[in-house]
């Protein structure tokens, strides 16, 4: 009797077992929903897509209200949205390479080139997409080889926040539209007090993203134009120059918090709390800024260099699963999530990649987004734009040596060879077969 | 009633041949769903990966075969594989003597005979149980260098502390002192060993006079040495797999300066799409483990004494 009982327990804990490993796989449901052909031939057959993003918690609510008003206007196509707020990137690229990539997903700016180059976005040119709707240098950021890849979900350029008090407290003329270089140092140099532990700005540090208008703005490049060489080019003297001009502000001027600085502040906004008198970054601190009372700040566009106003974007948006089953239903929901519907939802937090949005009073008499879309004008591609592989071979490089000389300074022109020439070597190794 | 066809010894000889025959058929069928698992989803991947380390695969397109070229370039044109391999070398040649030092302290604490010492041992162990991430963010507060604690109590004394995470030259250190954190785990199987050494090894000792250093070095640590040569060879492989905390806490920097071996590795596969690549790396960390826990196993024989073997 007693052995029936071991016996049976043991049974119980390998099927047990079994039933576990089973049920552990990831939520890979089967997209395709197809009901039988009902008594009504013209109802179109009911198809759930999944949607996937890295957002989450409030981050979702958005999609989630565009998904509701989209299911009023499309009522068979269900949408399933996937939030994943962990290692979102290291999860779709796992995705990507079992096939089971959700049918539309959401990737930032530097990685379109990889995955529409790797044939596993669709494209887009065959679905009518109306390119007069957005902004063109929005829109031109999810389109490789001339063809729309991906639509945008939200962007931001940058701009400079001021601190207008205490600007009015040094009598430093506040900054207007089309500033210089000169004009922002000076401003910076009367707004730095290192007896009060205060900077004139708070500046980007080695997000290479941030700097590359500053080398834009000085004339110089990082990339050739056919994205084909990094040598001359990203060591060319213009470049050297202008990457000099951005330390110094560090290393020489001390008008901004070095790394090891913005580390130890690390939970205090700077610039709220009047620790610097300006700020460069992109619109997304705007509405915490504009709900500060005592706050009172304005934004202008990148000081000028000796080659006139750049800036650049940071850019999210959306694309189609190139193997997705239920492509058509995948697209016609992009659509909606990327125009003029899904743009209005998404604009209450964010800058909408869609004019007429963009046309609204909300963002056109408000003087905070004004600029930013103002400096739409000013904005180049960046980098990853000239070639796919911009990141893995130019960033690479590039971005060590910048935190080496922004932290122990040295020899531009040298540092800069060096990492172009590296740059290079990892370019051909990587488009070699 | 016929005579038996079978004589008896053989008779026997088989029932004993069917009874191992059930009992292996038991094994195997109770150990079927680790087995079933250890294949699937260790050692399967483990093949597949070796595979992978001959290809060139950026997980959006199909691998292709390129030989033994990821191994070349990891030995010949990649610094940052020998600037990993020196950081994460540096931090175990740290962390595993302060690591096994500072677990034998605490189990000795663990094993005194005080009043309440249940409640101690709880406390004492209680920093292992916080998940790593936790811990890490926990550290990134107390290395903080204008607001955290260290800095602000040599402050006291007058003394500006370093940027113990923003320095390239303290970091490893920093995130060395940190790890000592976790050494919970090691101390309570200290304790266990404690625990096994007989109380009359002590006792004689104290008749003949023994000093306590005497009796630690003579009697404790030779007693306790099987437990030690485990939780070192433990301790190595840890080291050598560190990941979260270079992965939540400083990004590799400043400087590559905490750039761990497993995070590199990370950073291949996932950051810049080179999954072969990565797949290499972790067959080389396979081989460097292996070697190392090889020669501790292989000098255990001059040190690991075990009670009851014969020499």
């Amino acid at each position: 009797m007693k052995r029936f009982w071991r016996v049976s327990f043991a049974l119980f804990l390998m099927g047990a077992m079994v039933l576990a490993v089973a049920c552990s796989g990831t939520n890979n449901k089967k997209p395709d929903d197809t009901k039988p052909a009902t008594t009504e031939p013209a109802k179109p057959k009911e198809v759930t897509i999944r949607f996937g993003t890295w957002d989450s918690g409030d981050g979702v609510k958005g999609h989630n209200d565009i998904i509701k008003k989209f299911n009023e206007k499309f009522p068979h196509i269900k949408v399933q949205l996937e939030s994943v707020p962990d290692d979102y990137g290291t999860k779709l690229l796992t995705q990507m390479s079992t096939g089971s990539a959700p049918d539309v997903f959401q990737i930032g700016d530097g990685d379109v080139g990889m995955y529409v180059k790797k044939g596993t976005v669709e494209d887009l040119s065959a679905y009518g997409i109306d390119k007069n709707l957005y902004y063109p240098s929005v829109y031109d950021v999810g389109v490789v080889d001339g063809k729309p890849y991906l639509l945008n979900k939200d962007f931001s350029p940058l701009a400079v926040y001021y601190n207008k008090t205490m600007f009015e407290k040094a009598g430093v003329p506040l900054p207007k539209d089309g500033w210089t270089q000169d004009e922002f140092l000076a401003a910076a140099k009367k707004l730095t007090s290192e007896k009060d532990k205060v900077w004139g700005v708070d500046l980007t540090g080695t997000w290479l993203r941030a700097l590359e208008p500053w080398i834009w703005a000085n004339g110089g490049k990082l990339i050739s134009d056919d994205g084909k060489k990094y040598e001359g080019v990203m060591n060319s003297d213009a470049t050297v120059k202008a990457l000099q001009y951005y330390l110094d502000l560090y290393r020489v001027h001390k008008i901004a918090p070095m790394p090891a600085d913005k580390e130890a502040l690390k939970n205090i906004d700077l610039f709220e709390t009047g620790k610097v008198a300006m700020l460069v970054t992109g619109s997304w601190p705007l509405s915490k800024y504009k709900s500060n009372p005592n706050l009172k700040f304005g934004v202008v566009g990148l000081p000028k260099g000796s080659a006139g106003a750049t800036n650049v974007l940071c850019w999210a948006g959306f694309g189609v699963y190139s193997k997705s089953p239920n492509k058509k239903e995948a697209v016609e929901f992009l659509k909606f999530l990327a125009g003029p519907e899904g743009s209005a939802v998404f604009s209450k937090t964010a800058l909408p990649a869609v004019k007429s949005v963009g046309g609204s009073d909300a963002f056109a008499k408000d003087e905070y987004n004004k600029v930013f879309l103002g400096v739409l004008d000013h904005v180049k591609p960046f980098g990853a734009k000239y070639n796919y592989l911009y990141g893995q071979s130019g960033e690479k490089f590039l971005g060590p040596a910048v935190e080496e000389l922004l932290l122990k300074g040295g020899d531009v022109k040298a540092k800069l060879t060096d990492a172009a020439q590296k740059a290079d070597k990892e370019l051909k190794e990587l488009q070699s077969k | 009633m016929a005579a038996p066809a079978v004589p008896a010894p053989v008779r026997t000889a088989r029932k004993r041949d069917m009874q191992r025959t059930r009992e292996a058929a038991w094994f195997y069928a109770c150990i079927s769903p680790w087995m079933i698992g250890f294949l699937v989803f260790t050692i399967g991947p483990m093949l597949v990966s070796l595979y992978l380390s001959f290809t060139r695969w950026d997980l959006l397109s199909a691998p292709s075969w390129i030989g033994v070229r990821n191994y070349v370039k990891m030995f010949t044109d990649d610094p940052l594989f020998w600037t990993s391999l020196k950081v994460t070398g540096k931090y175990a040649l740290w962390r595993v003597p302060a690591a096994l030092a500072a677990a034998l302290g605490i189990a000795m604490l663990m094993n005194q005979d005080v009043k309440g010492i249940r409640v101690w041992r709880t406390i004492l162990y209680l920093p292992n149980v916080v998940s790593g991430v936790a811990v890490a963010v926990l550290w990134m507060w107390v290395f903080n260098k204008d607001f955290g604690v260290i800095n602000s109590l040599l402050a006291f004394i007058g003394i500006q502390g370093p940027g113990w995470l923003s320095d390239p030259g303290w970091s490893l250190f920093s995130m060395t002192i940190m790890s000592m954190w976790t050494v919970g785990g090691m101390s309570i199987i200290f304790l266990a060993g404690l625990k096994n050494i007989p109380q009359y090894l002590y006792e004689a000792a104290d008749i003949d006079g023994a000093s306590s250093w005497v009796k630690f070095t003579r009697i404790t640590l030779p007693q306790l040495s099987p437990t030690i040569f485990y939780n070192m060879i433990m301790c190595v492989i840890g080291a050598f797999q560190t990941f979260t905390e270079a992965y939540v806490m400083t990004n590799g920097g400043p400087l590559n300066s905490t750039l761990f071996y497993n995070f590199y590795l990370y950073r291949n596969a996932f950051r810049e799409f080179k999954m072969g690549y990565a797949s290499a790396m972790a067959w080389f960390l396979f081989v460097i483990i292996v070697v190392l826990s090889l020669l501790v196993i292989r000098s255990s024989a001059l040190w690991v004494y075990y009670e009851g073997e014969k020499k």
